[in-house]
């Protein structure tokens, strides 16, 4: 281990295969503690990295679901606590909470995948390690990145870096922490 | 897209000219100078709707051309209007991404600003209706000291939550969508107040293989949602109309009649948007005239559906037998508002054919008639269906016939204005393409030409 802490080392591609190839072969070696970095979502990048996380939707789901039944309780809670006839109805007519329930579990679905996916991001998080470094605003342009975290535990910044530089990184940097 | 090949980008363009070109238009202080124009003019108008606002507030509902009969007048008829504009929004950001059109690319961002704007619109029109919106809030269920509930089973309570949600729904969405573009402008910006305010706004974003796998999903839920969505507000506000028992509102067809209208009207909206885009900041070669065909076929397609309804209410209303709905037609064809009907036909039936020329289609004047035929003939629809329906329904001596006033029409035309103004701010200060979805296309391009694999795009399927 080098003696300044360092977040760990970020690697420069030229392109999208070049950052798969060398994502699939640093998970090869056996290193986990890893991220890529794409202007736009890049297609087998999540595979490579075995990101298997489907929380969103289950999340998303399970939001319009307790929002359906709240709403539809309350409305029945609403009609049982202040009976209202019209026209002989149903005091309990269901039919007609329909639409309200469907809105708003629309609204749980919402809300719960937005802040859901916002809040399993981390965010937000106005510092990270890596807008220390000034190529890595490319991350948003046309840049493709990888990072070897430190946290990683078979990493060690020399081997790292000639394993990166092996698999055609363009440039690599230590990340300070 | 089998036939049509016409480019959808220049082949020369890549990611990096894209987000520069893009960018480029947001942070720099300077405009164009048909944008200041265009943003004072739509200023001077937004102040008028301001004056009206106030007017209306201070001497009360009054001051609207209303009586008893006709109840709802201006209010609504803007209501349905707007809110049928901002559904297209909302359509070509979702479906065309679950169905995987490319042509969405650059103009999804314009088209889900104008559904957020078009919604506030909507929105604040039933409030100023209200006579006393201060009260707005007793729509809400909320425990309160007269131990009232709201009635569930009231149009009035449906809509009041279906555009509430619908709000909530447009802000998230196109919160979402701008986030990647946010850390984009966060990393290209070089002003301390920029990069402050659109780094506040990303919230972090680095473009990570993780964040981009969490954001599909939750991109993929909303797109899923936004569906019903479309069709149920402008289905639950049809209702308002067509749960009651008035001859001219009673009909089943409305729910899906009023959506195909909102479409009809939300494209040929952001038709125009396109064109502002295109002409404002020197986006023509990737709001190309292939773009402009696309919008034109979709506007095609929803007012067919909108003239086959035509015909079917006409028929169930000779269908039935009943005096009264049969009256109402008699009434829209001669009575007093026959030339808002005819208007509404010439517009809607005869004019709207124009749209199945592609030189008509693909000529920016050419579209930019049609998709404002558009708007008028829908708006002329909207005015026909709630005046004519309500002005002589079944009691002979409540008869009574509304004049607009100069309120009505201030307020009208003032709120045009509120929506470009506010269209204007946000291509200015925002990212009016979305960069991301454009590299996400321009990749998928690049990628699919020398391989000859044609859709297998996305990871998260």
């Amino acid at each position: 281990m080098s003696e300044i802490r360092i977040h760990g080392l970020l690697a420069r591609f030229a392109d999208t295969e070049t950052l798969l190839l060398a994502t699939r072969a640093l998970r090869g070696a056996g290193y986990t503690h890893l991220d890529a970095y794409s202007p736009h979502p890049v297609q087998g990048l999540s595979e490579a990295l075995a990101i298997e996380d489907h929380r969103v939707p289950v999340i998303a789901l399970i939001c319009a679901v307790l929002a359906g039944a709240a709403t539809l309780a309350l409305q029945v809670y609403a009609s049982l606590d202040y009976p209202f006839n019209v026209g002989g109805k149903p005091v309990v007519s269901w039919p007609a909470y329909v639409i309200v329930t469907f809105a708003m579990s629309m609204v749980g679905a919402t809300l719960g995948a937005l802040f859901s996916m916002l809040l399993l991001n981390g965010f937000p998080k106005p510092y990270h390690p890596l807008f220390n470094i000034a190529e890595f605003s490319d991350a948003s342009r046309d840049g493709f990145f990888l990072c070897l975290q430190s946290s990683d535990p078979r990493f060690d910044a020399r081997r790292g870096r000639a394993l990166l530089e092996h698999q055609g990184a363009l440039r690599v940097w230590e990340v300070p922490q | 897209m089998t036939r049509d090949d016409a480019p959808l980008a220049p082949a020369r363009l890549d990611s990096a000219t894209l987000t520069d070109r893009v960018a480029a238009v947001v942070l720099p202080a300077r405009a164009p100078r048909a944008w200041w124009l265009a943003l004072l003019l739509s200023a001077l108008l937004s102040l008028l709707f301001l004056t009206g606002v106030v007017y209306v507030l201070s001497v009360g509902v009054g001051a609207f051309g209303l009586n008893i009969p006709v109840a709802w007048g201006f209010p609504i008829i803007n209501t349905i209007w707007w809110i049928g504009i901002a559904h297209a929004g909302t359509l070509i950001s979702a479906v065309l991404l679950l169905t995987r059109q490319d042509w969405r690319a650059s103009i999804n961002r314009g088209a889900e600003a104008m559904a957020m704007f078009a919604i506030v619109l909507a929105g604040s029109y039933p409030l100023l209706h209200l006579g006393r919106p201060w009260f707005a809030y007793f729509l809400l269920p909320y425990p309160n000291i007269m131990d009232l509930w709201p009635q569930w089973r009231s149009p009035l309570v449906w809509d009041f939550f279906a555009i509430g949600s619908y709000l909530l729904f447009t802000m998230s969405f196109l919160y979402l969508s701008l986030l990647p573009d946010l850390a984009t402008l966060r990393d290209r910006a070089r002003h301390r107040v920029q990069q402050l305010f659109y780094g506040t706004l990303a919230l972090g974003w680095r473009n990570s293989a993780r964040h981009w796998a969490r954001y599909e999903q939750a991109n993929r839920v909303l797109a899923v949602i936004a569906a019903p969505i479309v069709v149920s507000v402008t289905g639950t506000i049809s209702m308002d109309l067509s749960v009651s028992i008035v001859p001219g509102f009673h009909f089943t067809i409305f729910p899906p009649y009023f959506v195909a209208g909102a479409l009809y009207s939300g494209f040929a909206t952001t038709a125009i948007i396109a064109i502002i885009l295109r002409s404002l900041f020197g986006f023509r070669d990737v709001i190309t005239r292939a773009h402009l065909n696309r919008l034109g076929i979709m506007m095609l397609c929803f007012v067919l559906v909108v003239d086959y309804a035509y015909m079917c209410e006409i028929f169930t209303a000779f269908y039935t037998g009943e005096d009264f709905y049969r009256s109402v037609y008699f009434d829209r064809w001669t009575g007093p508002y026959a030339p808002y009907y005819w208007g509404m036909i010439l517009c809607n039936v005869v004019l709207a054919q124009g749209l199945w020329f592609r030189r008509l289609r693909e000529s920016v004047p050419g579209l930019l008639c049609l998709a404002l035929i558009a708007d008028i003939g829908m708006w002329l629809e909207r005015f026909q269906i709630v005046i004519t329906s309500t002005h002589k329904d079944y009691m002979p001596s409540a008869w009574d016939t509304v004049t607009p006033t100069r309120w009505d029409w201030l307020i009208y035309a003032g709120s045009i204005g509120v929506f470009f103004f506010l269209l204007l701010l946000f291509m200015k200060l925002m990212p009016a393409i979305s960069m991301h979805d454009m590299r996400d296309m321009l990749h998928r391009r690049r990628h699919r030409q020398p391989k000859g694999n044609p859709r297998r795009e996305r990871s998260h399927e």
